[in-house]
């Protein structure tokens, strides 16, 4: 039995807008007489839109109507309906997402693309995503090395450490190609604040409606580079300057990165080159930032890895990378209302739940409360646990008894209990909290999905004839 | 020629090295106290206690972080080094000691003490011993005269749904899961509000034992734990044969079969609750085996 889902990803991006629909095959690849085992078996991109330069009214404002009208053109020549969309990610990114229609081009995208996607942006969570979509994250398990990807946009640079296929560490800088616009004279248009207190301390000349010279533009862009040089680990320049180029913060180095990995349309110079005419050619500074790290990473030659996309990383991150499914021994009540989508998740430390049911109450309580709104009472919240591999019968209704006393506040209020664990146990743990709750509480209890405290979670429509469920784990802190 | 103390020197060296690069722990030492005389049992190294996937023994390889990677892909015997042409003492003591296993979980008469202090009930087939159940697959299928008497009586009211153990080729893999699945079983049954009889033991039993055991009960459903063969891999193996209204003679094709319940395989408490969903099913949909589509 195979199951086909179609998942759209679409990317808006400081500098350009992409749309991609791939389709994934879903089966059972354990054999008839045992337990099953449903995983996603191929991703294969089934449309790649053009890549459009994201129309903007001004600096500040995307221009909904021609960002709509760019949607409604692809989904027509892929020839997908938005009805066809089983999942899929809209991530607005880089500068554009703080700006303020952000929000409403984003609930204008969901209703767009189909019921379960994610709309979301976060820096942290957009250089996973771009790393995933290059392919860095699946090599740093292939060749068991750690590895950052490193997505140079138009408005920032997002980067994401993975070690074995996870993502271990992320940091975000305000460096990108469109942080300089040009107009057709190569007068300065625009220059971003960030790069502009950066020229400051230098005593570099850049200013509005001056001619641009080369010379100092270079002289930026190298200071820029060293930033991601000093942030990676590779080699130790100006903290000063890593602190005024930072959007939220920096990488917290927990790992020695190895080889490093760069995307996004300036990403995509770094390897290849640009070789017409003029300096300027897209009236922005992204030709020069690719040339700049180049130089700076030089003596850093072999750590340098071509990923296996560049500038498409984002868009095929959200459309193929986005989605997990959960383990295939799972219970949940089918009385369920799916999808749900953006759930916060609370995870007590491991050694938590070795504690009895009273005391892993006390521990939750402060968890839970933080979610107790006084107006609307106690928001939707989903527990995340590690579990144990094997577990006895007895285990399994410990288990049951301290999520029991622990979710109190849940199982009082309307909302279904959700319950995500590590190890492979959440069908008999499901139906053990159903027996204990007298079946009249809906539970939702999936196994073999990793989420931290502070995630964030979305579940959709079963799949597989009701075996599995499809889950998104968005995360957003890294510790 | 190389004198006598340049070769001693050459071989220290040697050893020295091999010695200076033995295996890190999980792996057994390398066993090499010849005097064995007066050795308790506390003091020898149980070379069954390591899994297999951790033992490594391979000195000197060019990258063991991956070599320990493959490793934990399969329980074969992969990189257990060798001593000129042979295997290694530990490895070829290791590989009796997984014989014997198995030799045992067949042989070994399934311990009654066992079934006493769960208070399970005891039925048996017109087996009279283990041989003869390993000579006559035929009078494994059938229950005693008495067991089948003592059966029909055994449940108070029809029961819809029958649970029970069987020995089989492994009373190891029963002794070993019971005490998870038959309550994961059951917990999941509750769950889907499915009533089940008492669950109980068959000694000398083969798969095809639940059909006589479905006829004389009249459940609907019968699930057959029963012990897989043994292999050297594991002896807790075991399997679930779950038929809807099982009938003497049924052709086979009307099992629907759960295999491979083992801490290294399902674990037994997931296996449990799949097994309760395959029979939520098969009560609603009137069939099993090859009819069932799961």
């Amino acid at each position: 039995m195979k199951e086909k889902i179609l998942s759209v990803g679409i990317d808006i991006g400081t500098s350009t807008t992409q749309v991609i629909f791939s389709r994934f095959t879903i089966e059972n690849t354990s054999g008839e007489y045992m337990v099953p085992r449903i995983e996603i078996t191929n991703k294969e991109i089934v449309y790649e839109s053009s890549i459009y330069i994201t129309p903007l009214c001004d600096e500040r404002t995307i221009d909904e109507k021609a960002v709509h009208d760019i949607i409604v053109d692809e989904y027509k020549k892929s020839g997908f309906k938005p009805e066809d969309i089983d999942t899929g990610a809209v991530i607005i990114t880089g500068e554009t997402a703080r700006k303020e229609n952000a929000r409403s081009v984003l609930h204008f995208m969901s209703g767009m693309a189909g019921d379960f996607v994610v709309a979301t942006a976060g820096n942290d969570l957009e250089g996973v995503i771009a790393g995933r979509g290059a392919g860095t994250s699946s090599m740093s398990l292939k060749r068991h090395v750690v590895m950052a990807n490193v997505d140079i946009g138009g408005g920032t640079s997002n980067i994401a450490v993975f070690k074995e296929n996870r993502p271990v560490d992320t940091g975000c800088f305000d460096i990108g190609g469109r942080l300089i616009k040009l107009d057709k004279d190569g007068k300065v248009l625009y220059i971003s604040d960030h790069l502009g207190k950066l020229c400051a301390k230098h005593n570099i000349n850049i200013k509005v409606g001056q001619k641009l010279e080369y010379k100092e533009i270079y002289k930026a862009c190298v200071l820029m580079a060293q930033v991601l040089a000093t942030t990676l680990g590779f080699k130790k320049f100006d903290e000063d300057d890593l602190a005024i180029m930072t959007t939220d913060h920096p990488l917290r180095n927990i790992e020695d990165i190895q080889y490093v990995t760069f995307s996004g349309g300036v990403g995509n110079l770094i390897y290849h080159p640009y070789e017409g005419a003029g300096d300027f050619p897209y009236s922005d500074i992204g030709i020069v930032l690719a040339r700049a790290i180049n130089e700076v990473f030089e003596p850093f030659k072999d750590r340098i890895v071509e990923p296996a996309e560049t500038i498409r990383a984002t868009v095929i991150g959200a459309g193929t990378q986005t989605m997990e499914i959960s383990g295939s021994t799972i219970a949940f009540s089918d009385t369920n209302d799916f999808p749900m989508k953006t759930i916060p998740v609370i995870k007590p430390a491991e050694e938590e739940e070795q504690l009895s049911p009273e005391e892993f109450a006390k521990r939750l309580a402060p968890m839970l409360d933080w979610y107790n709104d006084p107006d609307e009472g106690q928001e939707l919240v989903a527990l995340s646990l590690k579990g144990v591999k094997c577990p006895l019968f007895k285990e399994i209704e410990r288990y049951a008894d301290i999520i029991i006393a622990g979710m109190k506040p849940i199982i009082e209020s309307k909302h279904p209990l959700i319950v995500i664990i590590e190890e492979d146990m959440g069908k008999s743990l499901g139906q053990n909290m159903m027996v204990k709750l007298n079946r009249s509480k809906d539970i939702i209890c999936i196994d073999s999905v990793k989420a931290g405290q502070g995630d964030y979670i979305d579940i959709g429509e079963p799949l597989m004839h009701g075996r599995v469920l499809p889950v998104v784990v968005k995360t957003l802190v890294f510790n | 020629m190389v004198s006598d103390d340049k070769l001693k020197e050459i071989i220290a060296q040697v050893v020295g090295e091999m010695m200076k690069d033995a295996p890190a722990a999980k792996a057994p030492k390398a066993c090499c106290n010849a005097n064995v005389e007066n050795v308790s049992d506390d003091d020898l190294e149980d070379l069954t206690a390591y899994s297999l996937n951790e033992w490594y023994q391979v000195p000197n390889a060019k990258d063991e972080a991956e070599y320990r990677r493959l490793k934990l892909t399969t329980p074969a015997r992969l990189g257990v080094w060798h001593c000129g042409p042979r295997e290694m003492t530990n490895t070829m003591l290791r590989f009796r000691a997984d014989h014997a296993a198995a030799q045992d979980a067949v042989f070994n008469e399934f311990p009654k003490e066992f079934l006493e202090e769960r208070g399970i009930k005891e039925f048996v087939t017109r087996c009279d011993t283990k041989d003869t159940y390993l000579t006559r697959p035929d009078l494994g299928r059938r229950l005693s005269e008495e067991s089948a008497k003592e059966l029909a009586k055994f449940y108070s009211k029809k029961p819809q749904v029958v649970v029970y153990a069987t020995d089989g080729l492994s009373g190891t893999a029963i002794e070993a899961n019971y005490d998870i699945v038959i309550p994961a079983i059951m917990n999941g049954l509750k769950a889907h509000g499915i009533e089940a009889g008492e669950p109980f033991f068959v000694r000398y039993g083969r798969v095809a034992t639940e059909d006589e055991v479905s006829e004389i009960t009249g459940c609907d459903v019968c699930v057959c734990l029963v012990g897989e063969r043994p292999g050297l891999a594991t002896a807790n193996s075991m399997s679930a044969y779950i038929v809807y209204k099982a009938t003497i003679g049924m052709p086979e094709s009307r099992r629907t079969v759960i295999s491979n319940i083992h801490n290294a395989g399902t674990p037994a408490a997931e296996a449990g609750a799949h097994i309760a969903d395959i029979v939520d099913i098969m009560l609603k949909e009137k069939c099993s085996g090859v009819d069932l589509k799961l």
